[in-house]
Parts: structure tokens; sequence; C-alpha cells
């Protein structure tokens, strides 16, 4: 390594770990340019070392911790909504009949499209919250990567798991209606949506797939991936 | 939840200042880096999911508050203030001596006065200890760029320093 280029590379970095440069280092004027450029860089290092401001830290976890004044406000008031909201849908709900397990499952996916087409990839703990809320364990090893969930109200206004993971030949929709029982296995399905509704646990389970999706495959590794030892059901 | 707000407040704890400093340098104004740590933080918060690579923490809070400054930018283009104007930089070098006080603060006005891309990188580097590969992956440059722009920079403030160093020694 000439010293032109030594010397260059030694402003770059002067602890380049590359071998022809450390061998460079041999030479005691090379090793004495090494040193005024180290000591350049530590010059440097210590007047942009500035202090952060006092408190800056304890700042940033409380505007993380804890809702700010205005925001539990709002808080309320969008609970209040939400009773208001509630309130009115519920009556509306007494006068209306109930919808078919079927209907109220291809209103659901149709209502959540959006959601089939999430790259997202879920973290095993929050998968692990919804569905622990309903009293149940996931292996969601067994089913694949799980592209969404969410504990989703239903058109009767009532809780179910809302699951979509990657199937074969597409997406794969999973909905568990706990308060819905259904006596045996049916088919539905609409446009290029095909799906089966099943009882499972305590009440009924969902897949829909695109067409071609081999569904009785993805019902057994649904069944297996769901584990309902749990003790209670809090839904 | 509770993992989650530990690993948190655990990279607050490792990163909060080196952050600042990343942020105080990129943008040359107190007030709006403690805004940008704050802002970079909460979107941190929200998107904790998306971090995998435990080892890419730092790479990955630092591109957060690459964008936060970005967008700042977007919304208004503030007038820098010299950030010798500041009580804070007479404090944090209280107890040196004059010729060092005036030999880094010559640094740090070479360093607000270099451009951005040339900026950059060089407080990646000296402040975070990124490797000017690591540096190229996360300015999405190539290696030999980051380290033509490295040189230059330092280049740039090594010449600030001899030539304002001489005429503030004849002042003092």
């Amino acid at each position: 390594m000439n010293e032109l280029e030594f010397r260059k590379r030694c402003i770059i970095n002067p602890d380049d770990p590359d071998p022809d440069f450390r061998a460079a280092l041999a030479n005691d004027d090379y090793r004495r340019v090494q040193a005024e450029c180290a000591d350049f860089d530590e010059k440097l290092l210590e007047a942009l070392s500035v202090p952060a401001p006092e408190g800056l830290q304890d700042r940033i976890l409380a505007a993380n911790r804890r809702p700010s004044f205005l925001a539990r406000w709002k808080k309320k008031l969008a609970a209040l909504t939400s009773l208001i909201v509630t309130l009115v849908l519920g009556l509306t709900l007494l006068l209306r009949p109930q919808l078919a397990l079927s209907d109220m499952v291809i209103e659901h996916l149709y209502h959540d499209m959006a959601v089939m087409y999430s790259r997202d990839v879920i973290p095993e703990e929050h998968v692990d919250e919804i569905v622990q809320h309903f009293g149940a364990d996931l292996e969601s090893s067994l089913v694949g990567i799980i592209r969404f969930i969410e504990d989703c109200r239903f058109a009767d206004h009532r809780k179910g798991i809302h699951l979509v993971y990657d199937g074969q030949s597409g997406p794969v929709t999973v909905f568990y209606i706990p308060h819905r029982q259904i006596d045996r296995m049916q088919a539905i399905g609409k446009d290029e949506f095909q799906g089966i509704i099943f009882p499972h646990h305590e009440g009924s389970m969902a897949i829909v797939g695109l067409i071609g999706e081999d569904l009785k495959s993805q019902k057994s590794k649904v069944e297996a991936a769901f584990d309902w030892t749990r003790a209670s059901v809090q839904s | 939840m509770i993992a989650r707000q530990k690993r948190f407040e655990l990279l607050v704890q490792c990163y909060s200042t080196e952050m600042f400093r990343y942020a105080l340098w990129l943008c040359g104004n107190r007030e709006i880096a403690e805004d940008l740590v704050q802002e970079a933080f909460t979107r941190a918060w929200k998107n904790l999911h998306q971090l995998k690579d435990g080892n890419k923490e730092k790479a990955w809070l630092m591109t957060i508050l690459r964008n936060e400054n970005a967008r700042r930018f977007q919304r208004v283009q503030p007038d820098l203030v010299d950030i010798e104007d500041h009580a804070w930089s007479m404090s944090a070098d209280a107890g040196l001596e004059p010729e060092e006080q005036v030999e880094r603060r010559i640094l740090r006005k070479a360093m607000l006065d270099l451009e951005e891309e040339y900026r950059e990188p060089l407080i990646m580097q000296v402040i975070h200890g990124f490797s000017c590969r690591e540096i190229a992956e996360t300015l999405e440059l190539s290696e030999n760029a980051v380290m033509t722009r490295i040189f230059r920079a330092k280049q740039k403030v090594k010449e600030a320093l001899t030539e304002q160093t001489a005429s503030a020694m004849a002042r003092l």
C-alpha cells in the first residue's frame, strides 16, 4: 500500500481492520499518521458528544405510557359515543331478524376485505393475546404465517376471532364464532370465495379461501392449531 | 404488553442520548432535536413489533429519526439557530482550558457548516461507531460513496480547524 493510499484510508477510518492496512502500521511513519488521525477523530467525538437535555428519557417514557389529558378526554368522549351507538344498535337489533350464520360470515368477510391482503407478520404475543381472551391457545406454526388477527364484532354485534393466514392458494380467513352453534358442516361461497362452517368447541368455525384452496387440509390444520384446554372461556 | 413496555424502556435508556446527538447534529437546533427524538420514539413505540432483529435496534431507530427529520422539512423549513448561541454549549465545555473550548467550538461550527450529505455519514461514524458498510446500508449508498463523503467531510473539518484556530487563539 503506497503512502497516499494509506493516508486516505487512515483519514476515513484510522481503525480500518483491513489486513493490508494493519500490516502497513509496522512502519513507524505510518503509525504516527494513524495516531494523528485517531486523535482527530477523538477530538471530533468529544466536541459532538453534547449532553442530552435533563429528563429526556423520563419525558419519552411518560409520553408513551400514559395518555395525555386531551387523549383521556377523547377516550371518555369515545366511550360515551360508543354507549349511544350501542343503545341505538341494540334497539335496531331487537327489531331485526337474526342473520343466518353463513350470511354473517360472508358479510364480515366482505366488510373487512382489506385485511385479506395484509402482508404484515403478526407477532406471536399479539396472536396469544387475542386467542387467549377466548380461552384458547394457538400453535401458529401449524397454520402458517399469520397476517391478521383481531377480536371482531360480527353483524349480530357479538365478538369472535377473525384470523387471516397464508394458505396454499392465497389468503385463508378463519372466523371463530363462540356464540353461534351449528349442527353439521355446511358449505358457503360467494364470487371467488369458497368456504365451510362447522361446529367447533362451544361455537362454530368458518374457513374461507379462494376457489381452489384445499379446505379439507386447512380444516385439519386449523383444528389442530387451536387448543381449548384452558379452563375458562372469557368471551 | 409488559414485555413490549420493558423492551421499549430499554431502547429509551440505551439510545435516547445517542439519538438526541444524532438529531442535534442533523438539524442544528437543540429544541427541534428534542422534538425529533420524542416523535421518533413515539413512532418506535407504535411500530415496535416490526423490530425483528435485536442487533439492528440502533439502525432501526436512526432510520425512524431520519424519516421524522425529512417530514419536518416537508412541513416547515425553520431557520437554524447557531448552536454556539446556546448556554448549554458553554456549560458543556466548562472546566476545559480556553484553547480546548475554542477548538471544540470550531469543530462544532465546522460540522454544522458541512452539507448534509457529508455531515450525516460523519455523524454516524463518529458518534455511533458505524462501519462504512453499515452507513451505506442505512443511507442506501454504495460503500465507496460513503468512504468518499467521510474523507471529504473530515478534510473540510480539519481545514476549518487549522484556519480558524490560529486567528481564534490570537484573539484570546
